[in-house]
């Protein structure tokens, strides 16, 4: 059988030589490797000038040797047998038995020799014969002629073996070539016509031996065999001008099967010459290509000398051509025709040049060659007799020569096959003309009739092989659909069932490897990585018909792992495209081949079937299930590190563009458990058990953690998959890539890669993570309770209850965990931020920095030290109940300072349960949250060193309830100009009667839900000037005027936080606080009020100073004398004019009226003043009131020309309330 | 087979058949037909490397008959865009099949210029398929 098209153009100018084991020591495989070492000298080079190839094949089988008469290729011209000796080469176990049944040496070499003899006279028609024999002592085969003896003592010592058998095929050659020489037929009158052993039984009549047309017959038959010697012999030119004369003679003779050999032998030879000529032959397939590559990439033909010389031939015509995929021009024959016709040294690329291969140069040169073979014709009286009328061999004449040869053995029933391989060397003369189109119609044409049914002649297994062969001419030619559709059917014959057979196991063995190769042709590549989104995956009826008719034939040849593969194939890429029964029938197989196999199937693994001839490539299984969208999620809060770049190696360019950022976002842990969250979708509508899901990783030893899930089949409201993560501990710092899972699905061990998300499958999706060494792992633990833990969060919290005003220690424990120490640990603290007044928890003033860190960044914390392995630190803080209602976190960040009190109704945390009226719970309180930040750095720095720092927090919620609190206040004039009463309201809100102690030893006592007043006296803050506040408004910009107005306010808060201590005690409850008055404070409308002013006026109402707003009563008409003393708190000296002016209250809601003409001053309406910080000065106005009623009066301060207005903040003055009544 | 038998096919740049229809139309449901259809598949497959051989060294739209397995004919019509359209044929009948080829190519052209249509995508359209078989009818009986 033909492995390739071009062998049967080759076989026609190929000296058979039949090659058998002998003996009773048989050994398959030593047998192969001597087939093999003979096969390799299949080509010798018999002459130099005119250099002359001769061709021989070592089959193990003959075919058709009784048209060996006929065809001079099909004789079988020697015989090799092969003996193995007992004990050597490696004998089969299933021979040994057989082997036993013998004696002694004696009778092997005996039964070696009549096994040689045998085999030889099996072939009576062969020149010679060796007998290869490997072990033996050659004086034990004197049976076997001792020419013909060719004794080794193994195998491994057979040196001499190649030289054997070129010395072997250069006798044939002399043999065949003395017989070619031999032309006496020519001239003889009486010759005996050779004849085909049978043909007297098919002939018709009786043939008169003295006809002219008997002779011609002879001398035709004898003109062919002539011819095939030449062929031979390697002179396929003058084969040509022979198979001319014999086709002249034998058409004239009406020799119709010999003309048929004729006219095929001479197509044949023009074949062979052009083929070689081109340099295809002998050099496997031709790839249909566009590129240039295939071209120039054909293999040169390596030639063993006699001499041993390597001779390496190549063809330059092929190599100097432009075009890979070559195309002939219409006129080409023309063009090859001239070159003949003239033939001048352009025969090298022309028809009919002896050696078509052209030498690297080591051989004769070839230009030379033309007239060498000139000169050889005067041998050859034949070549004389044709030189001058031999027609031009174009593509027509040929093809029609081949047409001429395939009619006439048509029309003889046993020469069906000559016939066909007649049709082959007419396809393969059609490939190497590249002319595909008619090639396909010409064996379109010629081989139907070969398949079809009314073909009796060839049995099924011949029709199946007619296929085999067409299929791969076309896969020769890069017909891949066309070579598809030939496989296909050489299965269909093959498979076909005669009557009284049933197919076997081996039947499906035989046909499995030819529908793997067709998958090529319907576009399959089990290669590629399909992208189940893709479109275009080509016929997928045709890719899944016989994706499954692939899985059939191989679970049917017993290949079960190939089945599966197959089967998993077609469920992974054709999924969408089957229907429900046929899926369902799939998974069933699948389950039942999968039940069957004693061991899990890997599908990642490649398997090799049919001795390595297939190998089928591992398969990701991705569709079940569907596993998404993989993030690496960092580690939790509180075990995610972060990389502190080393200050100390500062870089020497201040500005660089090589600045490598430090990359936090990724980062896991040695020994720390790491995510990875994954889609998980079930598209299959049934449930799905997925087993052993785990992530694969390169890069880093990794722990992965097996995870078991079962899918819910999607429907159309749960399609959407679900989330869930992969875990694994990386057991070894440096970059981790994730590269894909694995799991056991359908009780197969399933390996895939991640892929991009955004659809280019064939780019894997590789996460880098990068992994840090073990890290230190503090903890903290606090004197407060625990409160229960958050779902998402697994960090443990304190909480604590207290009573707004309440003041409690406490402590908090720094714990390292691990047996890393810790060189640095800075502790902060996370709080709501209250503007006046004490923070919601403060550290211990004891708590202060180590003296070492100086290296660290430490002004954030507000304490550091140093943790030892498995050491702790303790540190106290204070949990003050601030007023509920008074942080900054209520508010924007624009109004952090406070200027009022909320109304305490208004911090109810929840408003809808307000609203409903059957919440009876009371407010009680305020949750407030608080954390304790930890950051530390691990005693372990990177290579570049880079020091690693994590934080881990303890969160305190904090719930105070309001016991007595501030709710409003008010600021009036003290008894003097320089002290102010600051009354505050405040509200208890327990149940019970709160005591009050403020200004040192006044009480007060409050009833529950009740507000009362306090007064506190206060003195005027002297730090502050007057126009301080004015001042900072006419900064330059928001957060500076900001910046000063803070400042301003922590000088006055200070100041009046001294005096501002209200202690409340509940004696019911037991309890006792300070009222937190950080609101107040806050409050810088409050605070600006306890400035001392730039002017104090002090009024005195006849001769009495006025302290209080108690109105004074006079009469209509009486005259009051009413003095000011103008205080300055001003260093330079301020000049104005003091007059008064009067309001009537009229009442509360419509407020007064300037009434100024209601109030008549005798004498200086104005007086002058100049005052400083020092000087103070009187002024006395002496008033009356013409009218009744409630009137105050007020001074007025006119500035001097060249001093500034004051402001209404800037003076100070209680005016003064007459009541003005008719009697007195 | 007596009867004229036509399938029509086009096939997009994969090899995958975007349309396909049998002629005469409204027979084909029983089970035989289904088998034809499948071996309609496989024949007009295979017939594709010719008509691509074809369609690189002539410059016609129209291939005429490229192709016969058994009693099938396949006939062939290349695009401009190289989308190939073959009709499997028991019955020879050129000048019909190329009317046939020329009125869908046409039609093709009207469809692929809906700017919803992406090319090589299955066609799904009602009006496209009246219009094959109205030209199936008036052309390939």
């Amino acid at each position: 059988m033909k492995s390739s098209t071009s062998d049967f153009l080759t076989d026609v100018q190929t000296v058979n030589i039949v090659i058998k084991q002998i003996g009773p020591n048989k050994s398959l495989p030593a047998f192969k490797r001597i087939v093999e070492r003979c096969s390799r000298q299949r080509v010798i080079q018999v002459s130099d000038n005119p250099r002359r190839l001769f061709h021989c094949s070592f089959t193990q089988t003959s075919s058709y040797t009784e048209f060996s008469e006929l065809q001079q290729h099909r004789r079988v011209f020697a015989v090799i047998g092969v003996a193995f000796t007992n004990g050597h080469g490696e004998p089969d176990k299933s021979i040994r038995a057989s082997r036993e049944s013998t004696d002694s040496e004696a009778s092997e070499s005996e039964q070696i020799s009549s096994a040689y003899n045998k085999l030889k006279a099996d072939y009576p028609n062969i020149i010679c014969g060796r007998c290869i024999l490997i072990g033996g002592k050659d004086e034990d085969f004197n049976q076997v002629e001792r020419h013909e003896r060719l004794c080794f003592p193994s195998l491994e010592e057979a040196g001499q073996l190649e030289s054997a058998v070129r010395e072997l095929m250069r006798a044939i050659y002399i043999v065949i070539e003395m017989k070619r020489v031999d032309v006496s037929f020519e001239k003889k009158q009486e010759i005996p016509c050779p004849t085909l052993p049978d043909e007297s039984r098919w002939q018709v009549g009786v043939e008169t031996k003295s006809t002219k047309s008997y002779k011609k017959k002879c001398l035709g038959r004898y003109r062919k065999q002539h011819a095939d010697y030449c062929l031979l012999t390697g002179l396929p030119q003058l084969a040509l001008e022979a198979y001319e004369g014999a086709i002249e003679s034998l058409k004239s003779a009406q020799d119709h099967l010999w003309l048929a050999a004729a006219y095929d032998g001479w197509a044949s030879t023009v074949c062979i010459l052009h083929a070689e000529q081109m340099g295809e032959i002998n050099c496997g397939a031709f790839h249909r290509v566009a590129s240039m590559h295939a071209m120039l990439t054909i293999p040169s033909i390596e030639i063993k000398t006699q001499n041993g010389e390597s001779l390496s031939v190549s063809n330059d015509s092929v190599l100097s051509s432009p075009q890979g995929h070559k195309r002939h021009h219409s006129d080409e024959h023309i063009r090859v025709n001239s070159s003949m016709s003239g033939g001048s040294m352009e025969r090298n690329e022309s028809f009919g040049n002896e050696s078509g291969i052209v030498s690297n140069g080591s051989s004769p040169s070839i230009r030379e060659e033309p007239t060498k073979i000139k000169a050889s014709k005067g041998l050859n009286p034949l070549s004389n007799f044709l030189s001058d009328r031999r027609e031009k061999p174009t593509k027509e004449r040929v093809m029609e020569n081949f047409k001429n040869a395939i009619d006439e053995f048509s029309k003889f029933t046993m020469a069906g096959w000559l016939e066909y391989e007649t049709v082959m060397r007419a396809i393969m003369y059609l490939i190497l003309e590249r002319e595909y189109i008619k090639l396909e119609q010409f064996h379109r044409d010629y081989t139907g009739k070969y398949l079809d049914d009314a073909n009796t002649f060839m049995d099924h297994r011949m029709k199946a092989q007619i296929c085999l062969n067409s299929a791969a001419m076309y896969k020769e030619i890069g017909f891949l659909r066309k070579q598809a559709f030939y496989a296909r059917l050489s299965v269909l014959f093959e498979l076909h069932v005669t009557e009284g057979r049933v197919r076997q196991a081996s039947d499906y063995k035989t046909v499995y490897p030819v529908l793997f190769k067709t998958l090529e042709g319907y576009g399959v590549d089990l290669n590629e990585p399909h992208d189940m989104k893709n479109k275009k995956l080509g016929p997928v009826k045709l890719q899944i018909k016989s994706l499954h008719e692939i899985f059939t034939a191989a679970n049917r040849a017993g290949h079960r792992d190939a089945a599966i593969r197959h089967l998993c194939f077609l469920l992974q890429v054709y999924y969408p495209h089957l229907d429900s029964s046929m899926t369902t029938r799939l998974f069933d197989d699948l389950d039942n081949l999968v039940k069957a196999t004693p061991t899990v199937h890997q599908l990642n693994q490649t398997i090799v079937v049919d001795d390595g001839k297939i190998i089928i490539p591992g398969l990701q299984l991705t569709r079940f299930p569907l596993i998404q969208t993989p993030t690496v999620l960092a580690l939790q809060p509180n075990l995610a590190p972060t990389i502190v770049p080393n200050k100390s190696q500062a870089s020497i360019f201040i500005y660089t563009p090589f600045g490598k950022k430090v990359d936090n976002s990724l980062l896991w842990v040695t020994d720390c458990p790491g995510e990875v969250e994954v889609t998980v979708r079930n598209c299959r509508g049934s449930e799905l058990i997925v087993r052993d899901l785990c992530l694969i990783v390169e890069g880093v030893n990794f722990d992965p953690v097996q995870a078991r899930l079962i899918l819910p089949p999607e429907d159309e409201e749960n399609n959407s998959g679900s989330t869930i993560r992969l875990l694994g501990v990386p057991k070894e710092p440096g970059d981790l890539f994730i590269t894909g899972y694995s799991c056991n699905i359908f009780g197969l061990h399933n390996e895939c890669r991640f892929v991009t998300s955004n659809g280019n499958s064939h780019k894997p999706n590789k996460i880098r993570v990068k992994v840090l060494p073990k890290l230190a792992r503090v903890y903290l633990e606090c004197s407060l309770p625990r409160a229960p833990i958050d779902e998402d969060n697994e960090e443990p919290s304190a909480e604590a209850v207290v009573y707004s005003g309440q003041k409690f220690d406490h402590t908090i424990t720094v714990v390292n965990s691990s047996d890393i120490p810790v060189r640095y640990c800075g502790v902060k603290i996370w709080q709501p931020i209250v503007q006046g007044g004490p923070p919601l928890i403060r550290l211990d003033d004891s708590e202060t920095h180590a003296p070492e860190f100086e290296g660290f960044e430490i002004s954030d914390d507000l304490s550091s030290f140093v943790l030892e392995p498995n050491g702790s630190r303790e540190l106290k803080f204070h949990i003050f109940g601030i007023d509920p209602t008074s942080t900054a976190d209520d508010l924007s960040d624009e109004e952090k300072v406070l200027e009022s009190v909320i109304p305490l109704a208004n911090t109810s945390a929840n408003s809808e349960t307000e609203s409903s009226d059957m919440d009876l719970i009371p407010f009680t309180g305020r949750l407030l949250t608080a954390e304790f930040i930890v950051r530390y750095h691990s005693d372990i720095t990177s290579d570049e060193g880079h020091s690693f720092e994590r934080k881990c927090k303890l969160p305190i919620a904090v719930s105070i309830i309001p016991a007595v609190t501030v709710s409003a206040w008010h600021v009036l004039p003290g008894d003097s100009p320089f002290s102010r009463y600051i009354v505050v309201d405040v509200t208890n809100s327990t149940e019970h009667d709160a005591e009050l102690v403020y200004s040192n030893a006044r009480r007060m006592y409050v009833l529950p839900k009740e507000t009362c007043r306090v007064p506190i006296l206060s003195p005027c803050c002297s730090d502050v000037t007057g126009g301080a506040f004015h001042q900072a408004k006419q900064r330059g910009s928001h957060m500076m005027q900001k910046m000063e107005t803070e400042r301003l306010r922590l000088i006055l808060e200070n100041h009046v936080s001294k005096h501002l201590d209200i202690r409340w005690a509940i004696p019911a409850l037991n309890l006792e606080g300070q009222v937190p008055v950080g609101s107040l404070l806050s409050s810088v409308s409050l605070l600006k009020q306890l400035v001392l002013p730039a002017i104090s006026l002090d009024f005195f109402v006849n001769g009495k100073q006025y302290v209080s707003e108690d109105d004074v009563a006079v009469g209509i008409g009486q005259f009051v004398t009413v003095e000011v003393s103008i205080i300055s708190s001003l260093a330079a000296e301020y000049n104005g004019l003091l007059s008064l002016e009067c309001e009537q209250e009229i009442s509360h809601s419509l407020g007064s009226n300037d009434t100024g003409n209601f109030m008549l001053v005798t004498g200086a309406k104005k007086i002058p003043f100049a005052v400083d910080k020092e000087n103070k000065q009187l002024a006395s106005f002496s008033v009356t009131f013409i009218v009744e009623g409630s009137f105050r009066v007020r001074p007025l301060i006119t500035p001097m020309p060249g001093q500034h207005a004051l402001l209404p903040e800037d003076m100070f003055a209680t005016p003064v309330a007459f009541s003005v009544t008719t009697k007195f | 087979m007596a009867n004229k038998e036509f399938y029509f096919a086009i096939i997009g740049h994969a090899d995958q058949p975007i349309f396909e229809m049998d002629f005469p139309a409204g027979e084909r449901k029983t089970k035989e037909s289904e088998g034809t259809r499948h071996l309609n598949h496989y024949i007009g497959h295979a017939a594709l490397d010719i008509v691509d051989e074809h369609a690189f060294t002539t410059t016609q739209m129209y291939l005429k008959m490229v192709d016969k397995f058994n009693e099938w004919y396949v006939s062939a019509f290349v695009t401009a865009s190289r989308i190939r359209f073959i009709i499997l044929h028991t019955h020879r009948a050129d000048e019909g099949i190329k009317q046939f080829f020329q009125e869908m190519y046409e039609t093709y052209i009207k469809h692929a210029m809906n700017p919803f249509y992406e090319i090589d995508d299955v066609i799904d359209s009602v009006a496209f398929e009246q219009k094959a078989a109205l030209y199936g009818r008036k052309y390939l009986s």
